[in-house]
């Protein structure tokens, strides 16, 4: 199993701590509100656990704060929604690639899910169009999952398509899930947004963005550089324009303010990671936005 | 203007075709492999969308054609400096440097005509080249006033002197006949022409045209060593032609009297020539029959003469590759 699930994992452990993994822990398991009452055990309490679930008995005997672990209810489902066209493969703004940040946030959510007794199921989909897998909870249908990612996402890849991604999903996904949304810096239209407000009112929807690559700042970089849609080269001479940069810069903030704020708006919570070093500590602070926005 | 290797710009040419052939192939082939060196980047449309990029891509696409167009006119300039562009001429050169030697009689009848024959050369001696004048004057003895020389700064203002004591009659400046008397009588021309014949350089001179402009009017007055037939036969012993110009008093009848009827003997048999100064005739003008009569003489062979002008084309390819280069940079391709 030293594959894609297992590399995940150990970039988990090397990225973040062992207090932020279990931070990441309760996160996700705050995150549901629903879940029976029948009591399961006991086990120490990370940051990050509602202060409700302590169990103050246990508490006061045992000398340091105790949670009570109920049996899950239900199992809960997870949805990977990944954009795995053609932009996807392209350099994320750390100067890695997007295709190792996706593959690195899906499957450190899912891992967490599958820990949570939770099933995860998959949704790609490029501009040639979308592709379901089932739920599982196993390692090896996790890896599965990662594998599809990993090998869809390349440069000969179709185009992106996140609008029929979304569409796709909003009319097939009947279960209620948590979609763990992962795509890149675009730009959001009213299809988009549209196509969100109806995903919005059955599921839980957590929105990571990666970053695109600063396109004048690699100019200093010295290699070429082209855009994966036109395969059209991005002159040296132009992105070494000063006056350019400062614009481009701005105009980037801009768009990726507009997003978030867009998204915030639908009450979708999102959240943008520019590396792989991000993604643990961005995935916390997107379960932390879903739990405090009151669901 | 002509081509020497008039097959480098068809060979220019045929390169470029070939190299174009074989980069269109070479391109068509690593097609689909070309946008993978680099780093590919997503939402190009944040950059390419502003207008500010639209302005900085024409200016670079600008830059990117003045830049091909230095490239194919320096290529160009290339190819033609190494066809070597040569000019072909035929020339006649004048395969010769004269030597002239002023010989002037200065007995008192001659001032006038010696005053002009130095004036014309004083004027002539500005636009000599590689010509060498002496100046050796004579009426009982001879005087070298300069030997044969280029100088021609030293030359006009010798003559220019001479001229003037001639005008005034030795009243202003130099006395014109300093030592021309120390002889027996006056106006030994005989001996007067010998001295002048022996103003010219030794054997090595040969390929110098040599020639005496010898002003008298042959009146003699004494007892020459030499006479003039004979120092016209050294003369042509030497090789030296000698043009004598007389201020002939033509006789009632239109002949030239018995005197310059002896000069023009003598000199005619050097090869030179005899000028009567009549009215119709000035010395300007006889210097110049004399000068035609001389290049006639020695008119070389005709010569192909093949010369390269690789300067301008070597100047123009260096600019614009500088162009090239600066321009390169610019765009930092």
């Amino acid at each position: 199993m030293a594959g894609l699930l297992f590399r995940v994992k150990t970039k988990m452990s090397l990225f973040a701590t062992r207090k932020t993994l279990d931070l990441l822990e309760g996160g996700y398991a705050s995150v549901y509100r629903g879940r029976s009452h029948d009591f399961d055990d006991l086990r120490a309490y990370v940051p990050g656990d509602e202060v409700k679930d302590i169990d103050w008995k246990a508490t006061a005997r045992h000398g340091e704060p105790l949670v009570k672990r109920y049996i899950a209810s239900r199992r809960h489902s997870l949805v990977l929604v990944v954009d795995t066209g053609r932009n996807m493969a392209a350099t994320a703004e750390s100067g890695e690639a997007k295709k190792d940040i996706a593959i690195m946030a899906a499957g450190a959510l899912a891992s967490i899910a599958t820990g949570h007794g939770d099933v995860v199921s998959l949704v790609v989909g490029d501009e040639s169009g979308v592709q379901s897998f089932p739920s599982g909870q196993k390692d090896e249908h996790l890896e599965r999952l990662l594998r599809v990612v990993d090998e869809r996402i390349t440069l000969d890849a179709p185009h992106s398509d996140v609008l029929g991604l979304l569409e796709h999903v909003a009319r097939r996904l009947t279960t209620r899930s948590m979609i763990l949304i992962v795509t890149d810096d675009g730009r959001l239209t009213d299809e988009h947004v549209s196509a969100l407000r109806r995903l919005r009112v059955r599921h839980e929807l957590l929105w990571l963005t990666i970053g695109d690559a600063d396109l004048m700042r690699r100019a200093t970089m010295g290699a070429p550089v082209y855009d994966v849609q036109e395969v059209a080269a991005l002159p040296a001479y132009v992105r070494s324009n000063r006056s350019l940069q400062v614009l481009f810069e701005q105009t980037a903030a801009t768009t990726v303010e507009a997003t978030e704020h867009e998204l915030r708006q639908l009450g979708v919570t999102s959240h943008r990671v520019a590396s792989q070093g991000e993604v643990v500590a961005g995935l916390f602070t997107l379960l932390e936005k879903q739990r405090r926005a009151g669901r | 203007m002509e081509l020497i290797f008039w097959w480098m710009p068809l060979a220019a040419i045929g390169a470029a075709i070939v190299g174009a052939f074989v980069y269109v192939r070479w391109r068509r082939r690593t097609r689909e492999w070309l946008h993978r060196d680099g780093t590919p980047v997503a939402h190009s449309e944040r950059l390419t969308e502003l207008p500010e990029y639209r302005r900085v891509l024409r200016r670079y696409r600008a830059l990117l054609s003045a830049l091909l167009v230095v490239v194919v006119v320096a290529s160009g300039a290339g190819v033609l400096l190494s066809s070597r562009v040569a000019s072909r001429d035929v020339v006649e050169p004048q395969s010769y440097k004269r030597d002239i030697m002023l010989c002037l009689d200065v007995s008192g009848s001659m001032t006038d005509v010696d005053a002009r024959i130095v004036d014309t050369f004083a004027t002539l001696a500005k636009g000599l080249d590689g010509e060498r004048i002496g100046l050796t004057v004579f009426d009982s003895s001879a005087v070298q006033v300069f030997p044969l020389t280029d100088d021609y700064d030293y030359v006009r203002s010798q003559l220019t002197s001479y001229r003037d004591s001639f005008r005034s009659q030795g009243e202003s400046g130099l006395r014109y006949w300093t030592g021309t008397d120390l002889g027996q009588g006056a106006s030994l021309i005989g001996d007067g022409l010998a001295s002048c014949v022996l103003g010219f350089d030794g054997d090595d001179s040969g390929k110098r045209p040599k020639s005496i402009v010898l002003a008298t009017d042959n009146y003699v007055n004494g007892s020459p060593i030499l006479t003039l037939t004979q120092g016209a036969a050294l003369a042509k012993k030497r090789d030296v032609r000698v043009y004598a110009i007389d201020p002939v008093d033509y006789s009632a009848d239109g002949s030239p009297d018995k005197v310059a009827t002896e000069l023009k003997t003598a000199v005619d048999s050097t090869g030179g020539g005899f000028y009567g100064l009549s009215s119709s005739d000035t010395v300007p003008s006889i210097v110049q029959k004399i000068g035609a009569q001389e290049a006639g003489l020695f008119t070389g062979a005709k010569r192909l003469v093949i010369a390269d002008h690789p300067a301008p084309f070597a100047i123009a390819a260096l600019l614009l590759v500088i162009g090239a280069l600066g321009l390169l940079w610019r765009v930092r391709l």
